[in-house]
């Protein structure tokens, strides 16, 4: 793993857009985010609720005090984080659905159970992202930082940029959409209109 | 849809959320006037939009109105970052209590290790009651399995805005802090760091009185927190000492950091740092480098001594800090006094140190000048930082041994005895413990608080050698360990007359009198016992509600009942009998108050048994009742077993004095069956192998009556064997060994082996003797004599 300096300069870099750094960047922060799940969970009996929030604030405080100095360029880790947890997921439950379907050719990583409190499937949640960063790719970022990084309004705001009314209303739509997507169209209201 | 579409629906939508809901859709109809692809897919994201409320969101559920065990939530009073807290009430049949219940937020904890050890924890931290700290009450897992607290409910403010609100002068704020420090050194003393000192933990109530709320939380939630490493993912930067940022281990010192920051905060109005709106990595840096500006130069109102104490408490190294809560508060209190501050006497060379470190090189040519002069003082400072560190080490250890030994004492033991074959793994274990604890009451003979843990622990483990049930047979240690609990409690009660130190010098006077009891020495027994009765009586008195106090008396009580077993003892069991039963109806299920009603019945049957047995059947038959219902309860609970033997035993005997027999053999057989189960299942245990050659005894008693000489001959050679093996060291032992010898004698003279009975005749008559003059025995040792006058002839 590349040492604190390196990691804080292949932030910077890749905040200035060059993709190799986010190249290099991802596989670190995945494996750390995994390696701080599988701390909690080694062990433990399956089916608990385990929050990316925590997982990714300890990941942060964990990459601070191992490769400190200091990370320079908070925002971008988080940028990065969200992302890395949103893989960290989908992975695992694609190789749970899959271990679910045929236990013998693709068992599920043994111990690493997190689940967001879902009422939908995660990969189905990442295929609607995916589409949905074809239209508005602001807004996938921000579903990234809200819900994979468990950022609050205000914190997504100053990662990414923007005032945090803007960042709700973004997120008020992005969600709208998502749900649409997941759960097929609304059913329509009771006549109400005033 | 397209891009640029988007772009088009993705503009209405935002603008319509800007609108009140139920202008939403009209406003729609009327910017798509004319496009209806574009509405439709508009008004179809907007309901979705309010579909979706939840969907995505972080779990923020609202828990007023639920019953969490006996708790009923009212209202939320606080969220933070660990979780939720919420105002509750505690509803039993028995009292109504408001209460603080705290439900966490995270739920990351469930491994079985990590549930066990909150469970363990939690144990701890309810026993701990100081009134400058708010108790903690109860706790567990909720139904999803996440964690919640119940704390004693404060009604207060911070403490900050307590000291503004009511314009506290810089006394008054000194003097609320030291009760502050005071709650805080308690809890030191149980060894539970609070690590979260902050304004928003310390409430004072409307009379003025702080109260340390959440100590020990921070460590209870804590996954790392076994291994002494934090996982500090919840803290507040303010306070937080640079090893708890840094993520270092937290000892007492980093407590005394914290609350050098609050102090600071009360003397010069602001914090030492302004953290707020710093990234975390910046905060760091501040915490762990920077040095603070002094409180006088913030404020001009702070003198330099007290400037000098706030900057010891807040020092980055910790053992450059205060070494303990304690003597932060004594410092405060000097300077109140008037006296010269201890912070200040080290202020020189923490003051070079730090100039050294910052001019390294220009340092280095000066100093050489000053060697020759600073060879002299540096050596005394060499002296006093060694010293410090010794005592910082001590400090440690102590505390160390102090966790173990109270472990070992009240966890581990009773965790152990529990198990069959068991006796020599605790045997050495306590002789261990001892030595332990011994060093303990040397080392801090000034500390109320902890000389009150060191009776308490000196009494169990009197009771583990001695004492109690299921214990090790060591007599002598017992003595020696209740001894020293009596001597300790004595002083405490002397200096001050707590409840607690007169409740634990009654116990200790009662424990060293039964010692003396079984041991035959009846004089001292008695003068234990009844001393004990006279403050038993005093305390019932004082406090007549308080069920501790009731005991104690219904204990003492019992106790004297136990010296003799004549008219006087029934009176003691009488007035004994009405309070043991208002403790049962207090709580009908605990096994402890069901077996002590049974045990005074059986006392009051025992001595009805003697005297007139037809008087004593109601009693054995609530005896009975009570200990058959407590195995039922608890089916491997080996002493039930044992108490029920002694039913069934006394049952045989009330049927031998109706002259049944039969019956009498048939109930003396079930309590030998079960004495026999329990002195299988431990060998070594002394106590279960002298019941099981007691129940042997009577059972050949009533053979022999019936004439089945060869069975009961069996019978007394089996618990003959038992008693020389156990050797014979109380009262009890030598009673029943002459007994056995009466009957061997008895029978062999039925069996015609006349020359055998006599010599035992003679060797019984010889242990009576050296009971002494006893109105309990005496006819046996009528008995004896007779038969003896048969042999001369």
């Amino acid at each position: 793993m590349p040492d604190g300096h390196e990691i804080t300069e292949l932030l910077e870099r890749w905040g200035a857009g060059e993709k190799q750094a986010f190249d290099r960047l991802m596989p670190c922060i995945y494996d750390e985010l995994k390696q701080v799940a599988g701390g909690y969970l080694r062990g433990e009996r399956p089916g608990h609720t385990l929050q990316p929030t925590a997982l990714v604030n300890e990941a942060y405080l964990r990459m601070v005090r191992l490769h400190s100095p200091k990370i320079e360029n908070r925002k971008h880790f988080f940028v990065l984080a969200a992302q890395a947890m949103r893989r960290v997921l989908v992975d695992h439950a694609r190789r749970h659905n899959a271990g679910k379907r045929d236990a013998q050719l693709l068992p599920p990583d043994s111990g690493l159970v997190i689940q967001p409190n879902l009422d939908f499937d995660v990969v189905a949640l990442d295929d609607a992202l995916n589409s949905l960063a074809l239209l508005d790719p602001d807004k996938e970022r921000i579903v990234e930082l809200r819900y994979f990084a468990g950022l609050s309004v205000a914190e997504t705001a100053e990662v990414v940029g923007r005032s945090p009314a803007t960042v709700k209303r973004e997120w008020s739509v992005a969600k709208a959409w998502l749900y649409r997507r997941l759960n097929g169209e609304a059913p329509h209201d009771s006549p109400s209109v005033g | 849809m397209t891009p640029p579409q988007w772009v088009e629906i993705d503009a209405l939508l935002r603008s319509a959320l800007e609108l009140p809901e139920i202008e939403q859709d009209a406003w729609v109809a009327r910017e798509c006037e004319g496009r209806p692809d574009l509405r439709c897919e508009v008004e179809s994201l907007l309901r979705a939009h309010r579909a979706a409320e939840t969907f995505l969101e972080p779990n923020t559920h609202n828990h007023a109105g639920r019953r969490i065990g006996p708790y009923l939530l009212l209202h939320e009073i606080g969220a933070g970052g660990m979780g939720s807290v919420y105002r509750a009430r505690r509803e039993d049949q028995s009292f109504k209590q408001e209460v603080a219940v705290k439900l966490m937020r995270t739920s990351l904890e469930l491994r079985p290790e990590a549930v066990r050890r909150f469970l363990e924890e939690r144990q701890i931290l309810a026993g701990l009651a100081h009134p400058n700290i708010a108790r903690l009450l109860d706790g567990g897992y909720t139904a999803e399995g996440t964690p919640y607290i119940v704390m004693e409910f404060v009604e207060g403010i911070p403490i900050t805005d307590y000291c503004a609100r009511n314009g506290l002068d810089l006394q008054a704020r000194l003097r609320l802090f030291l009760q502050l420090a005071a709650g805080v050194q308690f809890t030191h003393q149980h060894l539970v760091i609070h690590r979260d000192i902050k304004p928003a933990n310390v409430l004072v109530t409307h009379d003025g009185t702080p109260k340390l709320l959440d100590f020990g939380i921070a460590k209870l939630l804590d996954p790392g927190a076994s291994g002494g490493e934090t996982t500090a993912v919840q803290l507040t930067p303010d306070y937080a000492s640079p090893e708890q940022i840094r993520g270092k281990a937290m000892s007492t010192a980093s407590d005394v950091y914290s609350l050098g920051v609050l102090l600071y905060e009360l003397v010069a109005g602001r914090r030492p740092y302004q953290l707020a709106g710093t990234p975390l990595d910046q905060a760091i840096e501040t915490i762990c480098v920077n040095d603070p500006a002094t409180p006088s130069t913030v404020s001009q109102d702070v003198p330099d001594d007290l400037d000098a104490i706030v900057m010891k408490a807040i020092r980055k190294e910790p053992e450059s800090r205060y070494a303990s809560v304690r003597e932060f508060a004594e410092d405060i209190v000097r300077y109140l006094e008037f006296r010269p501050v201890l912070a200040r006497q080290g202020t020189y060379r923490y003051v070079a140190r730090k100039f050294v470190r910052r001019h390294r090189a220009g340092v280095a040519t000066a100093a050489a000048a000053c060697i020759v002069l600073a060879a002299a003082a540096a050596l005394v400072v060499w002296q006093a930082q060694v010293a410090r560190a010794e005592r910082d080490r001590a400090q440690r250890r102590f505390n160390e041994v102090r966790r173990l030994a109270h472990s070992v004492i009240f966890d581990l033991q009773s965790k152990i005895a529990a198990l069959p074959g068991s006796t020599p793994v605790r045997k050495e274990l306590i002789a261990n413990v001892i030595g332990y604890v011994d060093g303990l009451a040397k080392e801090a003979a000034d500390d109320p608080g902890l000389q009150q843990e060191l009776a308490e622990s000196y009494m169990e483990i009197g009771s583990i050698q001695g004492g109690g049930n299921e214990n090790l047979g060591d007599m002598k240690g017992a003595l020696a360990s209740f001894q020293k609990a009596e001597r300790i409690a004595r002083a405490l009660t002397a200096a001050q007359p707590s409840f607690d130190s007169r409740k634990v010098l009654v116990e200790a006077l009662r424990a060293v009198g039964r010692v003396y009891n079984q041991s035959s020495d009846r004089a001292r027994a008695s003068a234990y016992r009844r001393e004990a009765l006279a403050m038993a009586r005093n305390l019932q008195v004082q406090y007549p509600a308080n069920e501790d106090a009731k005991s104690l008396m219904a204990y003492s009580l019992f106790d004297m009942a136990t010296l003799t077993s004549d008219f006087q003892s029934l009176q003691y069991l009488l007035e004994a009998l009405p309070l043991y039963e208002e403790l049962l109806k207090a709580k009908p299920s605990d096994p402890s108050r069901q077996r002590n009603a049974a045990l005074t019945h059986k006392s009051i049957a025992s001595y009805w048994l003697t005297v007139d047995y037809t008087q004593a059947l109601p009693y054995l038959k609530r005896a009975l009742a009570l200990d058959a219902a407590r195995l039922a309860n608890e089916p491997g609970d080996q002493r039930a077993k044992l108490d029920l033997s002694v039913d069934y035993s006394q049952f045989g005997t009330y049927y031998y004095a109706g002259q049944d027999l039969p019956t009498a053999i048939e109930y003396q057989g079930k309590a030998l069956s079960i004495r026999r189960e329990l002195a299988a299942s431990d060998p070594k245990d002394v106590w279960k192998q002298n019941r099981l050659a007691m129940a042997l005894n009577n059972t050949a008693n009533y053979l022999y009556e019936k004439d089945h000489d060869r069975e009961a001959l069996a019978d007394l050679d089996e618990s003959k064997q038992i008693i020389e093996r156990l050797g014979l060291s109380d009262r009890g032992d030598i009673d029943i060994y002459a007994r056995t010898l009466l009957l061997i004698g008895l029978v062999n003279r039925d069996m015609k082996n006349e020359k055998a009975a006599c010599e035992q005749f003679s060797k019984a008559k010889g242990f009576y003797l050296s009971l002494g003059p006893s109105t309990a025995n005496s006819s046996q040792v009528a008995d004896v004599e007779k038969e003896l006058a048969a042999c001369k002839r």
